[in-house]
């Protein structure tokens, strides 16, 4: 406890700082996650899509390609001309489904990210409070939880109408039910450690110790369930689509294809397997990322 | 005498609600402590000790009972003010792992008390003032930027105790400091405590079960039993002449580490019962073998049977005179 | 362990054994040469720190270590005459729980909530000794009489318990088929003082009566004069002192065997302050060369960051692995031995 600290003055912050890097919390996660070779896998797929999507247009222009009938080339094989060929209405397959691609990565994500916004809002109320306000708006999440997220959904775009901002509110809603309850969940599991009660003693103040202490060591789990999210809502989207609900029918929706090509399926199966695979494909790609990401947040694996 | 004594804690008590009735976590306790001592408070679990502990910093609010700190009495005090009276108060952790919030590093813990206290407004001087803290705590300053699943146990210990003496207390309760710890550790950790007392002028409740520690480390001495505070002497005299049966067996069932001057075990039969809704008898009567009628009448008061040694217990009268 | 008479009585021998754990990103190497000798009807207490390897060597002798990553590189454990390395997982389920069982340091997590206490003893008492299902009921409300808790209760579950009772059922379990070795690691760290003094009292009275031996995992040196009769000191995966009670506490020889004894606050003698052991546990990834403890060792040489230390014996129970006894046999401490004639008082 004597050693001379008179070398300390002449060193400022930041070459302390330099000095002694902190480890990188990111590299730790990516190193295992990297480790993870099925979540490499569902990454790198979507990644491919996330691309694919983005220059959807580049590729294949919307307008001329992915909606226009070309009744000369109805149900081409693939080919190098139409790498996974045509439908019935010569529209080429591949253009469509990257450009379905944009509309089922959108209001996916986007409907997680509102439902997100909400069961933070929900979970964290109800798991800080605790007590009779975490009675009541539990009671009504697990009243939420009893209409099947497919139904819920449906009841909303058949109220409101079938727009794609229709479609992100009513899947963002029906995801809330299970998302509030992850987040009280972290929040509960976080709100009484002693750090939180150590930041009390000091005398740090409320919204401080919710947000710097309690919500920072939830986001772990927030994370993951919100990828798995992602994979169900992507899902949903289709579904809904298929039975006529969602988007419309020019549209280049992978539930929409699916519908439309249900006539001609026996003869020109690829109709309906390539977009089938579109679905599966990201679903999946998700759920594995999911699977990954909560192996590379979970800070108990560490050691 | 009353200039001396940092806290004064009246009739404290602590009563939780639950489904079969009032849990007395802590039943009418009352004790002091002098400016620079160490009370040690010792028992089972489920004596209510932390609990005590937690009541005196309101950390969890009282249900009746007064703390009076260095003057003012903390279970009157609003919010506001008990945040700038808690910068005096402050408590150490039993278990390092849970203490710290795993996303903070070292500096980032200790800075965060720093920034509370207002008292350096300048980035580089509130710097220095972390490494002095580091330095007081013995870590060494290239941990600076480690986070606390990068440090093992003893050393997260330290940044626990760094991080309450960041806001320069008068008095600390501690929690079981040690007892997450190995030994070789251990004794590290307690020597520190009894040297930052010295140099600082600390005021220590030290909460433990481990009754060699709390030899080491207390001046004072408060045994507890299902809440209640059955004996309190200084150290010397309880451990020379402990008067409480259920002191004389706590005592007894101290291994020691030695193969000498060994004492007879003091075995007590049968095992802490219930602190839901108790009797208004001695708590103790059921596993004491001193057990009369009048244990079972009432429950039995402290007493001062000599000077600064407490009792309370039917069997342990007063010296005359 | 050369000694004739002492292979004779020997229960469990382990000699010489290397275990690591192998992961992608480092090799622990857990136990490190570990020599361990128990005798018949004795208690050896196996003393050390978090993460010195004294889990893992009770997990070897019932031949448990975790198999992709935990590797037995080298060494061999003697049980009652068999090789445990050599006997297949079947033949082991046959030694585990009958020749040699163990008792875990947590009783709450140790029993199945969905069973009751009863049922989990004689489920035992049916696999080993080929009981019927009543014959197993009534010797299992027997044994829990034996540790002091009433045969009635044996149709109670696991929550119904307190701590000490829950240790109790543990016992109880090890205890069914009259095991030739009890394994405890760290039976009492959950339990309070008064409850432990119970558990510690009733486990001394069981191994006379059964005539068994113990092997005794624990850090707290109380526990150990409480109630063995043998010690061995551990240290990142090594014996580094051992003999008897007496050798170990009023002959010690070890520096490190020294400073976890001065480590301890002395409840006769208050004032004198503590000498911790400097430093940490090395990490056992990266063992340091030569001694493993010279780097927290006081008495350090040149030679103890170069060269692994030689086992020294200084009598046919008492050995240390120490570079200061490398020419003589007077102790190289700075604390002294035992005087009885010193120590008489009250």
């Amino acid at each position: 406890m004597s050693t001379p600290s008179v070398d300390k003055k002449t060193m400022s912050r930041r070459e302390y700082m330099k000095t002694y890097r902190k480890t990188s919390r990111l590299k730790e996660m990516w190193d295992v996650f990297v480790a993870n070779r099925l979540a490499v896998l569902g990454l790198i797929i979507i990644t491919i899509f996330v691309l694919l999507a983005l220059f959807a247009n580049v590729i294949a222009d919307y307008d001329t390609v992915a909606i226009a009938s070309n009744p000369v080339d109805r149900f081409q094989g693939p080919s190098w001309k139409h790498l996974l060929g045509t439908d019935e209405m010569g529209r080429d397959i591949f253009a469509r489904i990257i450009h379905g691609a944009r509309i089922s990565l959108r209001i996916g994500v986007l409907s997680v990210l509102v439902g997100l916004v909400f069961s933070c809002i929900i979970g964290a109320t109800a798991g800080y409070l605790g007590g009779v306000a975490d009675d009541i708006i539990m009671r009504i999440i697990d009243i939420m939880a009893c209409i099947p997220r497919i139904v819920m959904a449906i009841a909303i775009v058949a109220a409101f109408g079938s727009s794609e901002f229709n479609m992100i509110m009513a899947l963002g809603i029906a995801t809330i039910a299970s998302m509030s309850r992850v987040v009280r969940s972290a929040v509960l599991s976080v709100r009484d450690t002693e750090y939180v009660e150590a930041a009390k003693a000091v005398g740090q103040n409320t919204p401080k110790i919710v947000f710097s202490h309690i919500l920072v060591n939830c986001v772990a789990p927030i994370i993951v369930q919100s990828t798995l999210a992602i994979a169900t809502n992507v899902m949903s989207v289709s579904s809904l689509s298929f039975l006529g609900m969602g988007i419309a029918a020019p549209a280049p929706e992978w539930g929409c294809m699916i519908a439309t090509a249900r006539g001609n399926m026996r003869q020109y199966p690829f109709l309906v397997i390539a977009p089938g695979m579109a679905i599966f494909l990201t679903s999946m790609a998700f759920n594995l990322v999911g699977d990954g990401l909560r192996d590379a947040l979970d800070p108990k694996l560490k050691r | 005498m009353s200039d001396n004594v940092i806290l004064e804690v009246n009739n404290l008590k602590k009563y939780f609600k639950t489904r079969s009735g009032m849990l007395h976590a802590v039943d009418d306790v009352s004790f002091t402590i002098e400016r620079g001592k160490t009370l040690g408070i010792v028992g089972e679990s489920g004596c209510g000790k932390t609990t005590t502990g937690r009541s005196i910093l309101r950390l969890v609010e009282p249900t009746s009972g007064t703390v009076i700190f260095d003057g003012t009495d903390i279970t009157k005090l609003s919010k506001r003010e008990l945040r700038k009276k808690r910068q005096e108060m402050q408590l150490i952790f039993q278990d390092p792992f849970s203490s710290l919030n795993p996303k903070r590093t070292v500096c980032q813990t200790i800075e965060e008390v720093l920034k509370l206290t207002g008292e350096y407004k300048n980035s580089d001087e509130r710097f220095h003032r972390v490494l002095e803290i580091m330095e007081m705590v013995g870590l060494d300053e290239r941990l600076i930027n480690a986070y606390p699943h990068e440090m093992d146990g003893g050393r997260r210990q330290r940044l626990g105790i760094g991080r309450a003496l960041a806001m320069k207390p008068k008095f600390i309760v501690c929690d079981e400091p040690v007892s997450a710890l190995d030994v070789s550790i251990q004794a590290q950790i307690l020597n520190m405590l009894r040297s930052l007392q010295n140099e600082l002028g600390l005021t220590y409740i030290f909460i433990t079960h481990d009754l060699s520690v709390v030899n080491y480390i207390s001046d004072d001495i408060a045994v507890m039993y299902l809440g209640r505070l059955i004996e309190k002497a200084s150290t010397e005299e309880l451990f020379r002449n402990p008067l409480h049966p259920y002191t004389k067996a706590l005592l007894s069932a101290l291994p020691v580490p030695s193969l000498h001057n060994r004492q007879k075990r003091i075995l007590i039969k049968g095992e802490i019962s219930s602190p839901i809704d108790p009797k208004p008898v001695c708590r103790f009567a059921a596993r004491c073998d001193h057990c009369t009628e009048a244990c079972l009448k009432g429950e039995p008061p402290l007493v001062e049977v000599s000077p600064n040694h407490f009792v309370s217990c039917f069997m342990v009268q007063p010296e005359q005179g | 362990m050369e000694e004739i008479t002492n292979t004779n009585n020997a229960l469990l021998e382990i000699e010489d054994l290397h275990i690591h754990f192998v992961s992608k990103v480092e090799t622990v190497k857990a136990i490190n040469g570990l020599n361990l000798v128990v005798h018949k009807g004795k208690t050896l207490g196996l003393v050390g720190e978090t993460g010195a390897g004294k889990t893992t060597t009770a997990l070897a002798i019932l031949n448990m270590i975790a198999k992709p990553q935990g590797r037995i590189v080298a060494g061999r454990i003697t049980l009652d005459g068999e090789d445990i390395f050599s006997k297949t997982e079947d033949q082991m389920e046959g030694i585990r729980g009958n020749t040699v069982s163990m008792i875990f340091q947590d009783p709450m997590t140790s029993l199945n909530p969905v069973m009751t206490v009863g049922d989990q003893i004689a489920e035992v008492l049916q696999i080993h000794k080929k009981l019927s299902k009543t014959a197993a009921a009534k010797e299992a409300q027997k044994m829990l009489e034996t540790v002091g808790i009433p045969g009635a209760r044996s149709v109670e579950y696991p929550h119904q318990f307190s701590g000490g009772m829950k240790q109790r059922v543990l016992i109880a379990l090890g205890l069914a088929c009259t095991p030739k070795l009890l394994i405890a690691d760290e039976p009492t760290t959950a339990l309070d003082v008064t409850i432990q003094a119970q558990v510690l009292e009733l486990m001394k009275d069981l191994k006379d009566q059964m005539n068994m031996s113990m092997l005794m995992i624990t850090h707290d040196l109380g526990i150990v004069a409480e109630v063995c009769d043998e010690v061995a000191v551990m240290y990142a995966g090594a014996i580094v002192e051992s003999g008897t009670l007496e050798d170990i506490f009023d002959r010690k020889r070890h520096p490190y065997t020294e400073g976890l004894f001065n480590s301890l606050p002395d409840v006769n003698n208050r004032t004198q302050s503590l000498k911790p052991i400097g430093g940490q546990m090395p990490n056992p990834a990266d063992l340091p060369q030569g001694c493993s403890f010279h780097p927290r060792c006081e008495y350090a040489m040149p030679k103890c960051s170069q060269e692994e230390p030689p086992t020294h014996r200084f009598s046919e129970t008492h050995c240390a692995k120490c570079w200061l006894y490398e020419n003589t046999d007077q102790c190289m401490l700075a604390s002294q031995d035992y005087v009885p004639s010193q120590g008489v008082s009250e």
